[in-house]
C-alpha cells in the first residue's frame, strides 16, 4: 500500500468513524448482554445462591491459585499438582471436606452433593460432590485429605439449584470418575461401612 | 486471552458495542442489526469449540455476523419480506442537526445502498478498521477480492456522496 493509499484509508476510516460510531456510546440492550451472562449469574433461587456462597467460603479456603480457579477458569481444567497445603495438593476444606467425610452419596442432602463413591484402581477411596457452582472429584490419601483429582463449573439452568447439580455431573468430572473407577460404584452399604471405617484402604 | 467458554463470553460480551455497529453498517435498522448481533451470539456459543485461541475474535465473529446476515437475507427473500426501514427520524429534517451530523447521515445512506458485497468489505475495513487480509478472513474471500471490491465500493460512494474521502 502506497503512503498516498495509506492516507485515502485513513481520511476514508475518520469519515465512516463519525458516521457509525455513534452505535458505540449508545447501551447495550439486555437482550443481547443477557445471552453472555457467566453461568453463576443464572443462580436464581436462594437455596441454590446461599450453597452457592458456602461452596465458595470452601473454595477460598485453597487460597491465590484456586480463588483463580473460580473465577471462571476452571472449566474441564485439570488440577495441576500443585496446591496449597504444603505437599503440592489441592484438598477440598471446608463444606465440602465435611460432606466427603460423612454424607453417604444414598442420603443426599445439604449445600454439598456427594453423586457416588467408589474404589479407584489404586486402591484410594473416591466421591464425586457437586455444590451449586462446581462440581468434582476427590480421592481420599492416607493422611485423611481429599485431594482434589477434577473440578468443574456446573451450569445452573432455570430452577436449577442443587437436584439438577445432582443428577447432572459435567462431562470432565465423569471421564476422571470413568478413568479411576475399579469395579463398581458402591452401595449404600458398602458406602455406610467405608465411611464408618474412616475411608481407610 | 480467553481460553475456556466462560472467558469467552466475557470476551464477546466486550464487543458487543463493536458488534452492534458492524451489525448497523449491514442492516441499516436498528432492530434488524441487533437482532443480527443476537443470531451471531447464539450461534457462536454453539461452536466455541471452533475459536482458535491466539486468533482475533472481533474477525471471528464478524465472520459469524456475516455468514448469518447472508442467511437471514436470503430467508427473507424466499419469505417476500422487506426490510425494516433506516431509522434517521432523530435528525433528518431537524434544522439543528450540525454540518457533522448531516455528514454521518448523507454517509450511512450512502453505505445503506451499496451493494451487500461492498457493505460488507467496506464495514470490515473502513469502518472496523480490519486489514485487507483480516477482512478476506473474516469474509471468506481471497485478499484480491475484497482489494477488488472496496475500489468499487468507493467508487460508488465517490458517485452517491460527490466527495470520497
Amino acid at each position: 500500500m502506497s503512503p498516498d493509499d495509506e492516507i485515502t484509508l485513513k481520511a476514508e476510516r475518520r469519515r465512516m468513524a463519525a458516521a457509525f460510531d455513534a452505535v458505540l456510546h449508545e447501551p447495550v440492550p439486555d437482550r443481547l448482554s443477557a445471552l453472555l451472562a457467566q453461568p453463576s449469574a443464572q443462580v436464581v433461587d436462594l437455596g441454590a445462591a446461599r450453597a452457592l456462597r458456602r461452596g465458595m467460603s470452601s473454595w477460598a479456603a485453597w487460597g491465590g491459585m484456586a480463588a483463580t480457579l473460580l473465577l471462571g477458569t476452571l472449566l474441564g481444567t485439570r488440577l495441576a499438582q500443585t496446591g496449597e497445603d504444603g505437599q503440592g495438593r489441592l484438598v477440598a476444606t471446608g463444606a465440602i471436606a465435611r460432606a466427603l467425610d460423612q454424607q453417604l452419596a444414598s442420603a443426599p442432602g445439604g449445600a454439598v452433593a456427594v453423586q457416588v463413591s467408589f474404589k479407584a484402581r489404586d486402591g484410594r477411596y473416591c466421591r464425586s460432590f457437586s455444590t451449586a457452582a462446581t462440581a468434582g472429584l476427590a480421592c481420599r490419601e492416607a493422611d485423611g485429605a481429599w485431594a482434589l483429582q477434577q473440578l468443574a463449573a456446573v451450569e445452573a439452568g432455570p430452577g436449577g439449584g442443587m437436584r439438577q447439580a445432582a443428577s447432572a455431573l459435567p462431562p470432565a468430572v465423569l471421564a476422571a470418575i470413568d478413568a479411576r473407577m475399579a469395579g463398581e460404584a458402591l452401595n449404600a452399604e458398602q458406602e455406610r461401612a467405608a465411611r464408618d471405617a474412616g475411608w481407610r484402604r | 486471552m480467553p481460553e475456556n467458554p466462560s472467558e469467552l463470553r466475557q470476551a464477546i460480551a466486550e464487543l458487543l458495542p463493536r458488534l452492534r455497529r458492524f451489525g448497523r453498517t449491514l442492516a441499516h435498522s436498528r432492530e434488524d442489526a441487533d437482532d443480527l448481533v443476537q443470531a451471531a451470539i447464539e450461534k457462536a456459543l454453539t461452536r466455541t469449540d471452533q475459536w482458535t485461541p491466539g486468533t482475533r475474535l472481533d474477525s471471528w465473529m464478524f465472520r459469524i455476523m456475516q455468514n448469518a446476515w447472508i442467511d437471514e437475507l436470503r430467508a427473507r427473500e424466499r419469505r417476500g419480506q422487506t426490510f425494516l426501514p433506516e431509522e434517521e427520524g432523530d435528525h433528518v429534517g431537524d434544522a439543528t442537526a450540525s454540518g457533522s451530523q448531516l455528514d454521518a447521515i448523507l454517509v450511512r445512506k450512502a453505505v445503506a445502498r451499496l451493494s451487500e458485497e461492498h457493505r460488507s468489505v467496506v464495514g470490515l475495513v473502513l469502518v472496523e478498521g480490519l486489514s485487507y487480509q483480516e477482512a478476506a478472513e473474516a469474509l471468506g474471500v481471497p485478499v484480491g477480492t475484497v482489494t477488488s471490491r472496496l475500489a468499487r465500493a468507493r467508487e460508488a460512494l465517490q458517485e452517491l456522496l460527490g466527495e470520497w474521502p
